[in-house]
């Protein structure tokens, strides 16, 4: 979402302070002139122990697909950084711990990782010293990785955009709709009317995408009226307002608005990066 | 020239009353007008809606089907419905702006209403807000059910979030109802504390939107706390739905978003120590502020700062023991001292006893970058509830605000060293009944001489009398 836009979600009733708008806002035009991006957004703030963390996202200029890159700060600093590389085994280990966040990037996860550490170096010069190809350091697994992936399988879930707001080219590009008009009040009513913006899972959807050739406009995403189990958005449109907000359950604290027959549409998450695991006894 | 013409006539050539010349330069017209950018990339498309605008094209596209089909699910009369609503939406939220006249009869205004204007500047510190211009609303409309009311203290408790209509729930301290039955009891046969006191001790109103109606909550009974604490369930938004979910809720939900506020409200309404003292009435648990001239600050940037202000409310449902049935009744055991909860308990009383570093707390001062002022107690302290995401505390000085946001749902106390909260486990069916037992009915039966046998079973052979079927056919096939 674009921070200008953020009081469209009062309806939420969270919103970002003055300092973590005001440090937000500078933080974020900064990364995108370093990086050339061509546009940079708020993706929301995970509430920790210590410090919140907030962040954004943006999209590189010849982005192809919803390649989104993301970026995080403490409400300490907010100098927005880089997610950390992911490998297979820090998102093994980061599968295993649902808690909280303590809001300190740097915290070492888990108490003896440290030790063990110090273990394995003197190996590793051994090697060096044989002429076997000097590995890197090994890089320690701290909040930032858990961080990274759990606001990635967020956004995964959670990213969506109304149906025709972007289109694909005939060349496979994802672009922007110019001449997207907005939903209508029963449009917006409609779960069909959202999609999520990823690679889309069904698989038709991505064998329609790998095709050769033009394709149809909007059936390239999947829509979140798919999604299991059903009434896990909450879609309610106020005519009265002029808006449609859709939240999703499965994660309390996501919410989207889309000011209808208008192009403006965002969404945030506030809360605390963990999904509603009792979401069956709820419904 | 003539290859020319002739092309030229091709292009002009009409199918369905459409030519690809006309439609060309339809296209182009609307590229010069609109400018685009990257025009080459979207031609297909602008050559499409050039298409399905097009008053010559005859066939509707996909696209106008589709929207024709959702608007004849919606009839016109269901339009013309929708439509009311929102414009008694909008009217309802720009009547609270009308300043009444002074020939009128207005009732006072309640005295500690809220300056929710001021709460709510400070309330944005904390990332939670309804927005400044509900907000300024809010505070027009709470100031009219205060009159009318005749409530004190009236605060904008917070926003219950539900899944068709969101709740603005309203704070007040109002006189018992006159038609209050006194000695009330809940099907587990503890007493409902009277308005007033305990669990009850404050009344809320709740509305869909400010300008809207405000709806008076009942009452909170201990049984519905007890069971609000063991079901785990979204809100819907109206009040006089059924709540599902085991053990079965005594009430509709009106009586569920009232036992969860009681719950928020005893587990999350938080100040810095300092602001409120016990009165003096040793019987008395009731709390007053502290006069500004013996208020002393004490430092809120640590969750030692902190006390409740509400009562906690105990095991029984209530905050305090049941009272005594009658006067004379002095066998009955004495109560549970721990049934009898204290206010301004500090809120490093809430780690569980096992882990006493599970502070379902957070407590920051901000702004986080250095309060301008030298002075410490100029910055703003905000404490937020891990337990309930969505309930915060914002102080400053001798000011503090209070606010709830979200679904009314707790996280579950953290667990273990990853501090992951614990999983909703809902309550089990009873056990199955046991089977009827001659010897055990006989033995309670015996103690009043009484004996029973069971009868043995009546047999009756319907076929009795009659030939037997088989020997009938048997015959026939003969």
């Amino acid at each position: 979402m674009d921070l200008r836009h953020l009081d469209d979600l009062a309806v939420s009733g969270f919103t970002l302070s003055v300092e973590e708008r005001a440090g937000l806002e500078s933080g974020m035009r900064k990364r995108q002139l370093e990086e050339g991006l061509a546009s940079i957004r708020f993706w929301g703030r995970i509430t920790a122990a210590e410090a919140d963390y907030l962040v954004a996202y943006g999209f590189p200029p010849s982005a192809e697909y919803p390649k989104k890159q993301f970026y995080f700060c403490t409400t300490k600093s907010f100098e927005l950084q880089a997610f950390p590389d992911l490998t297979d085994e820090f998102s093994g280990k980061c599968d295993k711990l649902t808690g909280t966040l303590r809001g300190d990037p740097g915290l070492v996860v888990g108490g003896d990782d440290e030790e063990e550490e110090e273990e394995e170096e003197p190996e590793e010069e051994e090697e060096g010293e044989e002429g076997a190809p000097r590995r890197p350091k090994k890089v320690k697994f701290i909040e930032a990785h858990r961080l990274a992936h759990r606001v990635l399988a967020m956004d995964s879930d959670l990213s969506i955009v109304p149906r025709g707001a972007f289109v694909i080219t005939p060349t496979h590009y994802l672009a922007p709709n110019p001449s997207f008009a907005g939903l209508s009040a029963t449009e917006a009513a409609s779960a069909a009317s959202y999609l999520h913006f990823r690679r889309p899972v069904a698989e038709e959807r991505r064998s329609v995408l790998d095709r050769e050739g033009a394709l149809r406009d909007v059936d390239f995403l999947d829509p979140v009226s798919e999604d299991e189990p059903s009434g896990v958005w909450s879609i309610r449109v106020d005519e009265g307002e002029g808006t449609a907000l859709v939240r999703s359950l499965r994660w309390p604290g996501y919410f989207f608005v889309h000011r209808l027959g208008t192009q403006s549409f965002g969404g945030a998450y506030f809360g605390n990066g963990l999904p509603n695991r009792d979401l069956a006894f709820m419904l | 020239m003539a290859d020319f013409e002739a092309a030229k006539a091709f292009l002009q050539t009409k199918e369905d009353g459409v030519s690809l010349f006309d439609h060309l330069t339809e296209v182009l017209l609307k590229v010069i007008t609109e400018h685009p950018e990257n025009a080459v990339e979207h031609f297909e498309r602008i050559s499409a809606a050039v298409k399905s605008s097009s008053m010559l094209d005859h066939k509707p596209s996909a696209g106008a089907a589709v929207a024709a089909a959702a608007a004849g699910a919606r009839g016109e009369a269901e339009e013309a419905d929708v439509r009311e609503a929102a414009l008694k939406r909008v009217a309802d939220a720009l009547a609270v702006f009308r300043t009444p006249n002074e020939d009128d009869d207005v009732p006072e205004v309640g005295e500690g209403l809220q300056d929710v204007a001021d709460a709510s500047n400070y309330l944005e510190w904390a990332g939670v807000g309804l927005g400044r211009t509900e907000m300024f609303r809010l505070h027009l409309s709470l100031r009219e059910l205060s009159a009318k009311q005749s409530a004190r203290d009236m605060r904008v408790w917070g926003r219950l979030h539900g899944l068709e209509a969101d709740y603005i729930v309203a704070e007040g301290k109002i006189d018992p109802p006159e038609d209050e039955a006194e000695d009330e009891k809940d099907a587990l046969g503890n007493a409902v504390e009277p308005t007033g006191t305990g669990a009850n001790t404050c009344t809320y109103w709740v509305c869909s939107h400010a300008g809207a109606e405000w709806h008076r909550l009942p009452r909170v009974t201990p049984h519905q706390i007890v069971v609000a604490r063991r079901i785990k369930r979204f809100l819907t938004g109206k009040l006089d739905a059924p709540v599902a979910g085991h053990p079965p809720f005594p009430g509709e939900e009106r009586s569920l978003v009232r036992a969860q506020i009681a719950r928020i409200s005893a587990e999350t309404v938080v100040c810095p120590a300092g602001h409120f003292k016990r009165v003096e009435d040793e019987e008395s648990r009731d709390v007053e502020p502290v006069p500004d001239d013996e208020y002393a600050a004490e430092d809120p940037t640590a969750p030692e700062g902190w006390v409740h202000i509400a009562l906690p409310i105990n095991a029984l449902g209530r905050t305090a023991p049941n009272p005594k049935e009658d006067e004379g009744d002095e066998e009955g055991e004495e109560p549970d001292p721990e049934l009898l909860t204290e206010p301004l308990k500090p809120i490093t009383d809430d780690a569980p006893p096992d882990a006493e570093d599970a502070l379902p707390w957070t407590v920051r001062p901000c702004p986080v970058a250095g309060i301008p002022s030298a002075e410490p107690a100029a910055g703003l302290v905000l404490a937020k509830s891990l337990r309930w995401p969505g309930a915060v505390a914002v102080a400053r000085g001798r000011r503090f605000a209070n606010l709830y946001v979200g679904y009314g749902v707790e996280s579950g106390t953290p667990e273990g060293a990853d501090l992951a909260p614990a999983a909703f486990q809902p309550a089990t069916p009873g056990p199955v009944q046991s089977e009827f037992s001659m010897e055990a009915f006989n033995a309670a039966a015996a103690e009043n001489g009484a004996k029973f046998e069971e009868q043995p079973d009546v047999i009756v052979d319907p076929d009795e009398g009659k030939p037997a079927e088989g020997e009938e056919d048997a015959e026939e096939d003969e």
